[in-house]
């Protein structure tokens, strides 16, 4: 009788040591990641290059040649 | 005195602002280019010789204290067609006259010959340096 209890009790003992054993292997990994997708403005930038491009042109279209024969200018 | 007067006309070129558009419309700018390319033998006597300079708002810019009325009256006539210019093309390409003004700037500072004043975006005046 007795020895049947001491064969419950160590069952009971291992199992719980196997519980044990079992939970400090889980490992929980949780990564929070937060994603802003903020619009980008490139339109104005755009705009603004754009128009320096046009006048450089036409200035370039303009003074060339004067430039050209102007030995004050490279 | 002189160098008053010709100063106060330099003024009003750059003060007056806008109100040179309506004066662009009286010549093309082939007419323009014309006006400035037999001007450019005694516009380059007065660079070279340090008398004006070239400042960052596209203009020439008197760099000394005294200027013959008949210097003072060039520059303002190259000053005046510059403008009519800048007009022209901001209109054409619907831009600032300023704006047009200062990339011309931008060109000149980049391509002055050495010796020649020149202002920089910053505003501060030197002579362009030979090896540049």
């Amino acid at each position: 009788m007795e020895r049947q209890s001491n064969r419950l009790m160590a069952l009971g003992i291992g199992l719980m040591l196997l519980g044990g054993a079992l939970a400090g292997c889980r490992t929980t990994h949780e990564i929070q990641s937060t994603h802003e997708i903020r619009p980008i403005e490139v339109r104005p930038i755009h705009i603004t290059i754009d128009v320096n491009i046009r006048v450089d042109r036409a200035l370039d279209d303009f003074f060339g040649d004067l430039d050209r024969e102007d030995p004050t200018i490279q | 005195m002189k160098m008053k007067r010709s100063l106060t006309l330099l003024s009003l070129v750059v003060a007056l602002g806008g109100g040179f558009s309506a004066t662009a419309q009286e010549f093309s700018l082939r007419e323009l280019q014309e006006r400035m390319r037999q001007r450019i033998p005694q516009i380059n006597e007065l660079k070279e010789g340090g008398v004006v300079g070239e400042n960052n708002q596209g203009y020439l810019e008197v760099r000394v204290e005294r200027i013959s009325e008949q210097r003072g009256k060039l520059v303002v006539e190259e000053n005046l067609d510059r403008r009519r210019v800048y007009t022209l093309i901001g209109r054409q390409q619907n831009a600032p006259v300023e704006l047009v003004g200062r990339r011309r700037a931008r060109q000149i500072y980049e391509s002055a010959a050495p010796g020649v004043w020149v202002q920089n975006p910053d505003g501060e005046w030197l002579r362009k340096p030979a090896e540049e």
